[in-house]
């Protein structure tokens, strides 16, 4: 992940503990209660932006030059950033093909691609993808009767 | 607490078999470098889910043991702690093994873990309810006091830098605010949105901060490979006991130290073996021969690890404050149960409270067969590619977090939760007070919102009864003794310079 400067962080903190409070000021008073709901967020905005500001402080007086935002290393290694986007991808991709597809396709689909992005063969990814959605099926569907979206091939079974 | 219930409770067999596949699967979680206990229990929560509480928590319980033990096997096989608890006493494990003494090291690691945990469970037994009691007479100001001690201690400790664990810590708060207020019933920070009027799922979010950001951070060294496992020969219980004999004191220091650290909010077993190990080398007759390959630190430290399981147990079952991160997965479940931690659980759920501690002494001795095949199997299980294990891994925790509410919105919170518990960890900011304060979040804001409410906005009833007023003396101490020392010290600096 990217490397923030304690500046950076404590900036973009800060500003995140305005934004709260200032959205708080906005929350309707509770009648006849000492404290509506608008107190506490408030609270946390204003700890947020006096921690914030804080830790911006601190890193300008300890004056190390580090830029704002650097990319770390794994960054320039092209099967880390695959790896990375993989897992990225497989949440999104289950999250918008599962109501479609249904679990079973989605889950062999997802993790095949998630298995081929992190290095292993074709004919491995496929197995291994098969296998672990029939077992996840039967944990979650069979065993613990989770009702897993129902698509493709969950309409070919019995 | 009747324990003759909580026997048959425990000794059911949907029971025993949860527990022995929850202890499988600690053991394979903890063995496995860059893999962590708190992984392992936040990937058990959506199974836990649809389970009766006494097996929910028990396999929590049981697959943290295995793991907090099993991260000593890759430790002194390749020099690579598998959870962060024992990378204390990794360079003395390794030196010992490259020398031959494999066996002898893993099974010192194997009984003193066995003896920290049981030592650890003895003390939540005997303790927890005599606290419990003293609980009971606790108003909500105590319980805002003692809620905001909690927060403070945990925010403290585990955190190197105290600012930046404030700020995750409040960054939990600010999750937990979001959805219905409690009180006035206004929706907070949902953003018009349905999905978050229930405010974000706490499962989802467990999965998101524990395992995916942990699931990143080992994607980016897949191309590294493992070196090879050597096999561990030989008898190997008989050369523990031996040493264990001989160390029995550090053995039972290193429980002591434990078990008070796992108490303290927020110091768990990492903390534990890190300070037991030090204390061993201080006390020591030969501190020399440390650092060489020399087992008496080693007894300390996994003794403490494991015993401090057990102490966080204190604090999260009587005041519903969780002493470690593990914990306060359990406050979690608990809630989710129906459970509300504290005094009153004692009473109302006490054959639950007492399974639980039936299956914290069960776990601790079914560590030791069951720790001996992991030793066995090391060099099996080292040897499995990490390049098919993560993706096993995140598509159980995409289909774990999906399964509890059917809810797709919920793995949007998985995915934004994994992406900022990474980039916090990478930038120092611990995640554990991030859950804490997620986990607590509603409690506080409801027992302060409670008091004020029977005070009539009148701040003195915080400080006025006796207990509170303490409460809120010790509470002020935490946080300004740091700052008085550092005035203390700066003027002393610039005196001298």
């Amino acid at each position: 992940m990217l490397k923030v400067s304690d500046l950076g962080s404590g900036l973009a903190i800060a500003s995140l503990g305005a934004l709260v409070f200032a959205q708080s000021r906005s929350f309707p008073a509770a009648g006849g209660v000492p404290v509506g709901p608008s107190f506490y967020p408030g609270l946390i905005g204003g700890v947020l932006f006096v921690c914030g500001v804080a830790l911006a402080i601190s890193s300008i007086k300890q004056r190390t030059a580090l830029p704002v935002v650097a990319l770390p290393g794994w960054t320039r290694k092209p099967r880390s950033v695959l790896a990375v986007g993989a897992i990225v991808a497989a949440i999104v991709l289950y999250a918008v093909l599962s109501a479609q597809l249904g679990f079973l396709a989605t889950a062999m689909l997802v993790t095949t691609v998630l298995l081929l992005a992190f290095g292993v063969r074709w004919y491995a990814s496929l197995g291994a993808a098969l296998a672990l959605s029939v077992v996840l099926h039967v944990l979650f569907a069979v065993l613990m009767r989770v009702p897993l979206p129902y698509g493709l091939i969950e309409r070919m079974l019995p | 607490m009747n324990f003759l219930t909580a026997i048959q409770l425990v000794f059911e067999p949907t029971t025993l078999m949860v527990l022995l596949a929850s202890a499988a699967f600690g053991l394979f979680v903890g063995s496995m470098p860059g893999l962590s206990a708190t992984m392992a229990a936040a990937l058990l929560v959506p199974l836990t889910f649809y389970m009766d509480p006494v097996p929910a928590i028990g396999a929590i319980v049981v697959c943290s043991a295995m793991a907090i033990f099993a991260g000593d096997i890759p430790g002194a096989l390749l020099r690579i702690p598998g959870t962060p608890a024992s990378a204390a006493y990794v360079g003395e494990a390794y030196q010992m093994g490259r020398r031959g003494e494999l066996s002898k090291v893993l099974s010192v690691n194997l009984l003193a873990s066995a003896i920290g945990g049981i030592f650890g469970t003895l003390l939540l037994i005997f303790l927890a309810p005599q606290l419990a009691l003293v609980a009971l007479r606790f108003s909500s100001y105590e319980y805002f006091w003692l809620a905001l001690i909690g927060l403070s201690a945990a925010t403290l400790v585990s955190a190197s830098n105290p600012i930046k664990g404030i700020i995750s810590l409040f960054l939990g708060l600010l999750l937990a605010t979001v959805g219905l207020d409690v009180v006035t019933g206004f929706p907070r920070y949902t953003f018009g949105s349905v999905n978050l009027m229930g405010g974000v799922s706490l499962i989802a979010a467990l999965i998101g901060l524990f395992a995916v950001a942990e699931l990143f951070r080992k994607a980016t060294t897949i191309q590294e490979r493992l070196p090879p496992v050597p096999q561990v020969e030989g008898a190997i219980l008989r050369q523990g006991f031996a040493v264990i004999r001989q160390y029995k004191g550090n053995a039972l220091r290193g429980s002591i130290i434990g078990t008070l650290l796992g108490i303290l909010p927020g110091a768990g077993a990492d903390i534990a073996g890190w300070i037991s190990y030090a204390v061993s080398r201080r006390f020591s007759k030969t501190p020399e021969k440390f650092g060489t390959g020399h087992i008496e630190g080693v007894v300390d430290a996994s003794a403490s690890n494991n015993a401090s399981l057990g102490g966080a147990y204190v604090p999260a079952l009587v005041f519903g404050i969780p002493g470690d991160s593990i914990t306060a997965i359990v406050i979690g479940v608990l809630l989710i149960k129906g459970l509300t931690p504290g005094p009153t659980v004692f009473t109302q759920s006490g054959d639950i409270v007492a399974a639980i501690f039936v299956v914290f002494i069960l776990a601790n001795l079914i560590l030791i067969p069951l720790g001996l095949l992991a030793i066995r199997a090391a060099r099996n299980v080292l040897s499995i590619d990490a390049r098919v294990l993560l993706p096993i891994i995140v598509m159980f925790s995409i289909v774990g977090a999906f399964a509890v509410n059917n809810a797709v919105f919920d793995l949007w919170i998985v995915l934004a939760l994994g992406l900022i518990g990474w980039l916090m960890e990478e930038n120092g900011f611990s995640v554990a007070p991030m859950v804490l304060g997620l986990v607590l979040g509603k409690i506080v804001e409801e027992s302060f919102v409670n008091s004020m409410i029977k005070a009539n906005g009148n701040l003195v009833a915080f400080v006025d009864r006796p207990i509170a007023g303490t409460l809120a003396a010790v509470f002020l101490t935490i946080w300004l003794s740091p700052l008085i020392l550092r005035a203390i010290r700066s003027r002393a600096k610039a005196t001298a310079g």
